[in-house]
């Protein structure tokens, strides 16, 4: 067991820390790739928002509706309404506005890395020639940087302000090589900057009395106190001492611009992150191959070399190279823990992000992988949708009012509940908006009440055609002017009979809907609005009497084949596992242009409340 | 604040937010690839698409947990899908004694070496070996994410196991690395 373990250690060793940069050119691609799909968006932007208005324009239209039941006059009002609220919209929505406030933050940020990758450059060259250096030959690098940073001017040194946190044994040596070559720091302007910590080891005292480089501990104002609190595990303090720490070298910057500037310099710690890796990596393959962990207990020895420009300008030019030096075993930690904090100080200035997003990463191992991995499991969205779907289905209308007869206007209607079901299909074009459509069946029926009938020869009901043999006269109670004719056919004795009148109406409704996600996350709310498409395929109209009798009257005559209704709704969604989804969408449909004539003021609606369990593919 | 804001700004798509990802993350994820991957060709190819992936699904990261865990599992993912669709999960022997016995003489390997071993496994050897050895997943889990059972995860763990040990003994012996 101990033995097997041997093999996977050394992988596990190995890896650990491995990292290695990618050829220039997959960024390029990648940007080529970014670009390319950014100026595609534009169409699903405008799409976005057309889809936005229109829904809204639905949900004007259709609230007006609802609001003044009977006249017509109100439409002009419509109209106005929606010029004045679809221009407004635009503005709320886009987007792309957002931007300049952050573009500035990342213009600078930009340039800086800009420069980085020069300075990067340069650590690559020194880690490719020294290749099998002691760990002494990295902390020569201060020295380099100062010459191929574009500047020619030999004098240059002179302006360098070089930084080397903390040695170990390793690293006194190279202290004092680079007292020689940095103490030109005369003009370092930190006078403030050299509140060393108590927990300090003599050994950074040492190196500080050399040249003034620790200020990128000392400076930090924030730095100790925050480390001592939260060592690990806290990103905010964390980036707080990163920017603080290079802060300290443009020097000038430092003083006029204060805190506000070091959310830039954090910002440009991520660019320069890479250098740092490309350091460490060096010397981790190639002096050293030795203890992985020791990143983490903070043996690292990083060495901080900054080049600033003294003459005011507040260019920052600084450069922060990492190089990973030490030999020493990691026992060093146990000396004490004031040490292990300077350190932990150190790396945090020096290596932002890594070792952070690692221990983070490990602490919270347990409880996040499994919500993460279903995240990035997630990750390949699924586009299409198909939902079986079911739907008690409310009819009403908007105003008193009968398709059959303007006669039954008055009479008391009630309006069956049905049922509606069919699929719907769904195809989610960005991650907000999905284009909705499927076949629902539906059936629509009321009642007329207080109404009598009675079966003749020569008359007929409006709207209702005629029947081969006597037609069943449909009037309002007590109208009079009846001659009943007595038929056997249906065994109905001569006579009128009070009863009611049922319509009955069935559909086949294709939907094209838009939705636009107000929330999207395991819990879900859709804006819905659309069209749909109604299909006639059921038509009659019969009678009851209160004794009983039934008989069919006719098809009505003045229904459409085809008419449509608009639809608004809102849908709720949850996702209960990874495909399914449960979905409950109230919809209010109105229908428009059912009736072909003598619509007799009536003005249905239906409310569906769908529900279904759609999966995703 | 930094990466956070970093990460809000990429939502938004800001080309210079997500080239500071990016270079924050590649070193990391490159290596990621590497490991995945049959060759150094083919982990490129692996990160561009996975960036890719990264910035097009970073409006699904809800700043639940470490961003470089959650980018490291797409990445992953994205290779594993990638060889899944490729239908190239190779059909390998999969009864092999679960506990292999498998001790190496750990000394100064380089690692490319290592590199090299692992891409020149069978593509689900190599994926198995990862994902249990270097990034800690259960058997449970690989079988999951690779659609096979448990002791088949088993199994190809100890078959891999053995064929890295075979070359690292085979380089020990002759110390002639066959690498790259």
């Amino acid at each position: 067991m101990s033995e097997r373990k041997n093999i996977d250690r050394l992988f596990q060793e190995k890896f650990k820390d491995f990292e290695e940069n990618p050829p220039e050119f997959i960024w390029d691609n990648i940007r080529e790739e970014l670009e390319e799909k950014k100026k595609r968006r534009v169409i699903p932007i405008w799409l976005r928002l057309s889809g936005v208005a229109a829904i809204l324009v639905m949900g004007l239209l259709t609230g007006i509706y609802f609001i003044n039941s009977s006249t017509t006059n109100n439409n002009p009002v419509v109209i106005d309404e929606n010029t004045t609220q679809t221009p407004a919209e635009p503005l709320k929505i886009l987007p792309t506005d957002k931007r300049p406030k952050s573009d500035i933050n990342a213009d600078n940020v930009y340039d800086r890395s800009e420069k980085s990758d020069i300075s990067r450059r340069i650590v690559d060259a020194d880690g490719e020639s020294k290749n099998d250096g002691p760990a002494a030959v990295e902390n020569s690098n201060p020295l380099k940087n100062s010459t191929p940073d574009g500047n020619a001017v030999p004098s240059r040194n002179s302006y360098n302000k070089g930084t080397v946190a903390y040695g170990s044994k390793k690293n006194e040596a190279n202290d004092t090589r680079l007292t020689g070559t940095v103490n030109n720091a005369q003009n370092s302007p930190l006078p403030n900057n050299n509140v060393t910590t108590a927990g300090n080891a003599s050994k950074n005292e040492v190196s500080n009395s050399g040249n003034m480089h620790n200020s990128a501990v000392a400076h930090n104002p924030t730095g100790p106190a925050k480390n001592n609190g939260a060592p690990y595990g806290d990103k905010k303090s964390n980036f707080s001492n990163r920017a603080v720490a290079t802060n300290s070298a443009p020097v000038s910057d430092n003083k006029s611009a204060g805190i506000v500037e070091s959310t830039n310099v954090a910002l440009q710690n991520f660019a320069n992150k890479n250098n740092n890796a490309v350091a460490n990596n060096k010397a981790a393959v190639t002096t050293n191959g030795g203890p992985i962990g020791a990143i983490k207990t903070g043996n690292d020895n990083p060495s901080v070399a900054t080049v600033s420009n003294t003459k005011g300008t507040s260019l920052n030019n600084s450069a922060v190279t990492n190089a990973n030096s030490n030999t020493t075993p990691p026992a060093n930690v146990d000396k004490g823990i004031s040490l292990t904090e300077t350190a932990i100080a150190a790396i945090d200035t020096v290596k932002p992000e890594n070792e952070l997003e690692k221990l983070l990463k490990e602490k919270e191992a347990g409880k996040k992988e499994e919500k993460d991995k279903a995240l990035a499991d997630n990750v390949k969205t699924n586009k299409w949708n198909v939902k079986p779907q079911l739907a008690p289905v409310f009819y009403n209308s908007l105003s008193q009012g009968s398709p059959i007869d303007g006669q039954f206007a008055g009479n008391s209607k009630s309006y069956e509940n049905d049922l509606s079901y069919g699929v719907g299909v769904n195809y989610a074009i960005t991650k907000k908006i999905t284009i909705r459509s499927g076949v629902n069946t539906l059936n629509l029926n009321y009642e007329t009440q207080g109404v009598e009938f009675y079966a003749s020869l020569n008359k007929s009901t409006t709207n209702v055609a005629a029947r081969t043999n006597a037609n069943i006269v449909v009037q309002n109670q007590g109208t009079g002017n009846v001659t009943p004719n007595a038929f056997f056919e249906n065994q109905l004795p001569a006579g009128t009979f009070n009863g009611s009148m049922m319509q009955k109406t069935g559909y086949v409704e294709v939907p094209v809907e838009m939705a636009y996600a107000l929330l999207d996350k395991k819990f879900g709310i859709d804006i819905i609005g659309g069209v749909s498409t109604l299909f006639l395929n059921g038509n009659n109209v019969s009678v009851v009497s209160t004794q009983g009798y039934t008989t069919n009257v006719g098809q009505a005559q003045n229904l459409n084949s085809i008419h449509f209704s608009t639809n608004v709704g809102v849908g709720f969604k949850y996702r209960f596992f990874k495909s399914f989804e449960a979905n409950f969408e109230p919809m209010f449909k109105y229908q428009v242009n059912t009736f072909s004539r003598d619509s007799g003021n009536f003005k249905p609606y239906f409310i569906g409340l769908y529900s279904g369990i759609s999966f995703s593919f | 604040m930094g990466l956070e804001q970093l990460i809000k700004d990429c939502q938004e798509n800001s080309i210079k937010a997500q080239e500071q990802l990016y270079r924050l993350l590649a070193p990391k994820l490159f290596a990621v690839c590497l490991k995945y991957s049959r060759s150094r060709v083919d982990a490129e190819d692996n990160l561009q698409d996975g960036f890719l992936l990264i910035f097009k699904k970073i409006g699904q990261y809800r700043f639940e947990g470490s961003f470089e865990g959650w980018a490291k599992r797409v990445m992953v993912n994205n290779v594993l899908q990638k060889y899944r669709t490729e239908g190239i999960f190779e059909i390998v022997t999969e009864n092999m004694p679960e506990e292999a016995e498998v001790e190496i003489e750990a000394d100064d390997i380089p690692m490319d070496y290592l590199m090299a071993i692992i891409q020149q496994l069978p593509d689900r050897y190599r994926m198995v070996f990862n994902l249990y050895v270097i990034d800690g997943y259960s058997h449970k889990e690989i079988a999951a994410m690779l659609n096979i059972t448990d002791g088949t995860s088993k199994s190809n763990l100890a078959r891999a196991r053995m064929i890295l040990k075979e070359k690292i003994e085979t380089r020990q012996g002759n110390t002639i690395p066959t690498a790259k």
